[in-house]
C-alpha cells in the first residue's frame, strides 16, 4: 500500500510568488515545504502543535504548519521565514536572540504575526503573543527585546 | 534515500514471545529487521569499575526493560509509508512486573532489571573524611532532610535524528547526526561496525540542541550506518517528539538523604550523605559518574571538616539516565542548599549569614574537602556579597514582612553554589593562510553556545586579525584531530584554551620570521595592532599579511624555519571551580497553590569573560530549565511503567510567559589557567532551582521535599496541616 504515491495538485501563493505543487492529500504544510518545496527553514519539534517551531502565516496569521492540511491551503497565502521581513531575523541576530536556532524560525514568524496585528505590543502582549512558541536555550528574554527592537519600541 | 524506523517496546518490563513482521512488508516496508536479523551488537554502556556489569544490545533480545527500548526496525521508502508498516509489526508480550521505584528495587523479593547480576544495585560508593559521628554527637542541633529532585527530559527542540550513508566503493560512512561528540560518535560506529575510525566520517552540522542527552551512543547510531551498507542506499533516520521523551536519555533522578550537624551559631559540625540515584534500565555514559560528582561536590562552599557520603545507583524499568546540563552538580548543590536553608530557619539565622559563617574563605584555597575535589580558586563572600547589593535584600526582607502582614504569602530563597567543570582535553588546530586570513579547527562542538565567537575573538586578540577574516569549523571529523565535543562547560575553558595556545605558537613562528626578514633580534620586536615592529624604530614593519605571504614562500624563510604558519595543540585541562551566588523572590496563591516566581538575581563567577553576550545567554537559558525543575516539569509514569507525560501538552518547559524578571551581574575570580576561565553553560541549573525551591518553602513555612512544585503539590502542603 503506497499511501504516498496518491497525489494531488495544489495551488497557492508562497512568499509572495504563486506556486503548484502535486502532494499526497494527507501531507500537512509543514511536509510539503520541508520535503517537497525543500524551504527546510521551518522545522518540525513536536508534528502535534505543541511547540510552535512550525509557525507560518496563513494569510497572515500564525498556524501550526504541522497541523494544516494541504487542502486548508489551497488558494491561500502563505509566508514563512524564507519570506519574512528581514527587519525581524536581523534583531533576534542582533540582539544575541538565536542559540541553536532551531524554535527561531517558528518565533521569527509568531513576531511577524504579532507586529502584524499590534506593531507597538508591551512586554505582556509580546510575551502572551510567544508562548506558544517553546525555546529550550535562550530562556526568552534576548527575545522579547528583539522583538522590541523589530518593532521599534 | 530510504527511511528508519523503529518498533520500539509498549512495556516497561516484558519478555519477548514472538516477533511477526509479515503484515508489515504488505504494509509498505522494504525490509524489517529484529535481533536476530542483523549483528546485533553490544551498546558501549559505561565501564564503570566496581559496578555490576549488565549489557544491551542493538534491539532487545528475549527481554526488554524500558518503554521505547528498540525492538524492531522497518526500513521504507517515505517516512509515512515506514511509521505505517512499523504500526503492522506484531510483537507478542509477556509482561513482567515493572520496577519503578529504586527503595523498592532493592527490597529482596523484587523484580530483577537484569536477572543475570542478581540484584538491581549498579554500584554503591562511600566515603568519610574527619569524624563524622563525633561531630553528630557534639552537636546543638541536628537538622534531617530528604529530598527528591526529579527525573527530567533534556528536550532539545530538535530530537535526535541521523542520515547514514555507505560508500561501497572504499567501505566507508558518513553519518550526518545531531551528536554533541561526533568524534566519539564515529569510535563507536567504526568499532561495531568493524571498519576503522578513518572509514567513518561523521559530520554534525547545526545541532538544535543537546544538553547532554546527545551525547550518549544510541542503539540508532548504529541501526542507520548498519542498515545503510546492507541496504546499499543512504538510510535516514528522524525521531518523533514522543520518541524523544521515552527513547533518548532523561537526566537528574536522584533522592537525597542530607542531616546537618550544626553549633547554635549556625556552624556546620558534620555532614552525612546518602544519595539513591534511579539509573533507568541500562547505565549509559556518566550514570555512575554523575552520583559520584554528586557526592564529592556534596560540601558545597563551606569548610565542613567531617563528612561522610554513601551513593547507590539503582536499575529501574525506565529510560535510561545521562547527563543532563549540570550532570551530578545540580544535585550536589540542591542538596546542600536546601539543607542549608531549613537549617537557617530552624535555627532563626538568618539564609544569608548562615552561610557566610560556613565559607571556605578566599585564602584557603585551593582547598582539599577531603571527598575528592580540590577547589582551585573562589571568593564565595564576595558573590554573595554582589548578590544582596543588587537585589537590595535588607529592603527586600522589609517588605517581605510588609507584605506578610498583610496576609501575602511571599518567599525569598537563596543558593550559594559552587561546581566543577572542564573534565576532557581539546584539540586546536589553527592556520593562517597566504592572504593573511585565519582557520581555526575545534574538537569542541558548539550548538547554540556561541563558542565559535569566542574563539575568533581569542585568535583576532592574540594574532592581530579582524574577525571578518577568520572562519571557525568543528564538528566534522575529517577536519581535524579528535576532540570531546561540547559539554559539560568546557568549550572555552578546554576549546578556548587549545585555541589560546595555538594561537600562540603561531605568532612565536610569526616573530622569527618578521625578525629575519627585518633583520632584527626577536627580542627587538613588539607586536601591537596587528602588526611586527622594531621598538623605538617603528618605521620598521610587517604586517600579518606580509608575513604570511612569506611564510609560504621557501626563498624568504630562515633557514631553520619550516614554510606554512599552522599550529596543533592538545590542551589538557585542570578542573575549575565556576561559582556564584542566586536569590528568587516568589509570591505564592493559598487558595490555587499556584507560585508566582516574581524575580531572580544571579550572580555568577565564571572567571574571566571573553564575551559577556555569550555568557548572559546561558546563565538566562540555564535559568529556565533551573525553574522547570522547580515549578513545571514531571515526567510521570503509570503504575506499569507507561510514561503518561510524552508530548510538550503534558511535559510542560517553560514559555517565555513563565520567564521571571530576571537580574544577572558577575564577579571575576580567574582560573589558574591562561585563560582564567571557568566555564559557564550549567551554572543556572546547578545554581537556581534550589533557591526557587528555597522562596517557596520560605513562603509556605512548611518544608518541601518534591519538586516540581505544581499548584496542587504546593496547595496540599499548605492544607496539609489543615486537616
Amino acid at each position: 500500500m503506497a499511501t504516498s504515491r496518491v497525489v494531488r495538485e495544489f495551488s497557492f501563493k508562497l512568499n509572495g510568488r504563486e506556486v503548484k505543487v502535486r502532494a499526497p492529500p494527507a501531507y500537512t504544510l509543514l511536509d510539503t515545504l520541508r520535503y517537497i518545496i525543500r524551504l527546510t527553514g521551518t522545522k518540525d519539534g513536536c508534528s502535534s502543535g505543541d511547540c510552535g517551531a512550525c509557525t507560518v502565516l496563513l494569510d497572515g496569521k500564525a498556524v501550526h504548519s504541522c497541523l494544516t492540511l494541504m487542502a486548508q491551503v489551497q488558494g491561500r497565502e502563505v509566508v514563512t521565514v524564507e519570506g519574512v521581513d528581514p527587519i525581524i531575523p536581523q534583531a533576534y541576530a542582533q540582539e544575541g536572540a538565536v542559540q541553536c536556532g532551531y524554535c527561531t524560525p517558528g518565533l521569527v514568524m509568531a513576531t511577524a504575526a504579532l507586529l502584524k496585528a499590534n506593531p507597538k505590543p508591551s512586554d505582556e502582549d509580546i510575551r502572551e503573543a510567544l508562548r506558544g512558541n517553546l525555546c529550550r536555550c535562550t530562556g526568552y528574554v534576548k527575545i522579547i527585546r528583539a522583538v522590541k527592537m523589530a518593532a521599534g519600541v | 534515500m530510504l527511511y528508519m524506523h523503529v518498533v520500539r517496546s509498549r512495556y516497561a518490563h516484558a519478555r519477548i514471545r514472538s516477533i511477526d513482521v509479515n503484515k508489515a512488508y504488505k504494509h509498505g516496508a522494504r525490509a524489517v529487521y529484529t535481533y536476530d536479523d542483523i549483528d546485533n551488537v553490544e551498546i558501549d554502556l559505561e565501564p564503570a569499575e566496581g559496578a555490576n556489569l549488565v549489557h544491551q544490545r542493538v534491539l532487545a533480545t528475549g527481554k526488554t526493560r524500558y518503554v521505547g527500548e528498540p525492538v524492531a526496525v522497518v526500513v521504507s521508502d517515505s517516512l509515512t509509508n515506514c511509521l505505517d508498516a512499523a504500526e503492522q509489526v506484531e510483537v507478542v508480550y509477556d509482561p513482567l512486573p515493572a520496577v519503578l521505584d529504586p527503595f523498592k528495587a532493592m527490597d529482596p523479593g523484587s523484580p530483577l532489571v537484569h536477572e543475570e547480576i542478581g540484584t538491581n544495585v549498579y554500584f554503591t560508593w562511600s566515603k568519610q573524611v574527619g569524624n563524622v559521628e563525633e561531630s553528630f554527637s557534639k552537636a546543638d542541633v541536628i537538622v534531617q532532610t530528604q529530598m527528591w529532585i526529579q527525573r527530567v527530559a533534556p528536550s532539545p527542540m530538535e530530537p535526535r535524528c541521523t542520515v547514514a550513508n555507505y560508500n561501497p566503493s572504499n567501505n566507508s560512512f558518513t553519518l550526518y547526526a545531531s551528536s554533541q561528540n561526533p568524534h566519539r560518535l564515529r569510535s563507536f560506529v567504526a568499532k561495531k561496525l568493524g571498519v576503522s575510525e578513518n572509514a567513518v566520517r561523521v559530520i554534525a552540522p547545526d545541532v538544535g540542541g543537546g544538553f547532554g542527552s546527545k551525547l550518549s551512543i544510541y542503539p540508532e547510531d548504529i541501526l542507520a550506518p548498519m542498515l545503510s551498507k546492507k541496504l546499499q542506499k543512504p538510510i535516514a533516520w528522524v525521531e518523533t517528539r514522543m520518541e524523544n521523551f521515552y527513547a533518548t536519555a532523561h537526566g537528574r533522578d536522584m533522592h537525597g538523604k542530607i542531616e546537618l550537624a550544626l553549633s547554635r551559631q549556625g556552624k556546620i559540625k558534620g555532614l552525612k550523605a546518602e544519595i539513591t540515584a534511579d539509573i533507568g534500565a541500562y547505565p549509559y555514559g556518566f550514570a555512575k559518574a554523575m552520583p559520584l560528582t554528586a557526592c564529592r561536590m556534596i560540601t558545597g562552599c563551606y569548610k565542613i571538616n567531617n563528612a561522610s557520603v554513601k551513593a547507590v545507583g539503582v536499575f529501574t524499568n525506565k529510560t535510561p539516565i545521562a547527563p543532563y546540563r549540570g550532570a551530578g552538580r545540580p544535585e550536589a548543590a540542591y542538596f546542600i542548599e536546601r539543607a542549608v536553608e531549613k537549617a537557617a530557619a530552624r535555627l532563626g539565622i538568618d539564609p544569608a549569614d548562615i552561610r557566610r559563617i560556613n565559607f571556605i574563605k578566599p585564602d584557603e584555597f585551593p582547598y582539599d574537602n577531603g571527598l575528592g575535589m580540590v577547589y582551585d580558586t573562589g571568593d564565595y563572600g564576595k558573590a554573595l556579597d554582589r548578590l544582596l547589593t543588587i537585589s537590595n535584600y535588607k529592603h527586600l526582607r522589609e517588605k517581605q514582612t510588609e507584605l506578610r502582614q498583610k496576609g501575602v504569602l511571599v518567599g525569598i530563597g537563596l543558593s550559594t553554589y559552587v561546581e566543577v567543570s572542564n573534565f576532557l582535553p581539546q584539540p586546536a588546530y589553527v592556520r593562517i593562510e597566504r592572504d593573511g586570513s585565519l582557520f581555526i579547527y575545534s574538537g569542541t562542538s558548539p550548538h547554540g553556545q556561541g563558542g565559535e565567537t569566542a574563539f575568533a575573538q581569542i585568535a583576532s586578540d592574540t594574532l592581530g586579525i579582524p574577525l571578518d577574516k577568520i572562519t571557525v569549523a568543528h564538528s566534522d571529523t575529517s577536519l581535524g584531530p579528535p576532540g570531546n565535543g561540547t559539554a559539560g562547560s568546557w568549550t572555552l575553558a578546554s576549546g578556548g584554551n587549545a585555541v589560546l595556545a595555538a594561537c600562540r605558537r603561531i605568532r612565536e613562528k610569526m616573530m622569527r620570521i618578521a625578525a629575519h626578514m627585518l633583520e632584527c633580534r626577536i627580542e627587538d620586536l613588539e607586536f601591537v595592532d596587528g602588526v611586527f615592529r622594531v621598538r623605538d624604530d617603528s618605521g620598521r614593519r610587517l604586517s600579518v599579511e606580509h608575513i604570511a605571504r612569506a611564510a609560504y614562500d621557501i626563498n624568504g624563510l630562515p633557514e631553520d624555519v619550516e614554510p606554512g604558519l599552522e599550529a596543533v595543540t592538545h590542551y589538557v585541562p585542570e578542573l575549575t571551580f565556576p561559582f556564584g551566588a542566586h536569590l528568587a523572590i516568589v509570591e505564592v496563591d493559598a487558595e490555587t497553590g499556584q507560585v508566582f516566581l516574581r524575580k531572580v538575581v544571579m550572580v555568577n563567577d565564571c572567571g574571566e569573560v571573553v564575551n559577556p553576550m555569550l555568557v548572559d545567554g546561558q546563565v538566562v537559558g540555564g535559568a529556565a530549565q533551573a525553574i522547570g525543575q522547580a515549578l513545571f516539569e514531571s515526567l510521570e509514569y503509570d503504575a506499569n511503567g507507561t510514561l503518561l507525560t510524552a508530548s510538550f501538552a503534558d511535559y510542560l518547559i517553560p514559555t517565555a510567559a513563565e520567564m521571571p524578571d530576571i537580574l544577572t551581574d558577575r564577579t571575576v575570580t580567574p582560573a589558574p589557567n591562561p585563560l582564567g576561565a571557568k566555564g559557564v553553560g550549567e551554572a543556572s541549573t546547578i545554581g537556581l532551582a534550589q533557591a526557587v525551591v528555597n522562596a517557596v518553602e520560605d513562603a509556605l513555612g512548611r518544608s518541601v521535599e518534591k519538586t516540581p512544585l505544581t499548584p496542587y503539590m504546593v496547595w496540599s502542603i499548605l492544607h496539609a496541616f489543615e486537616k
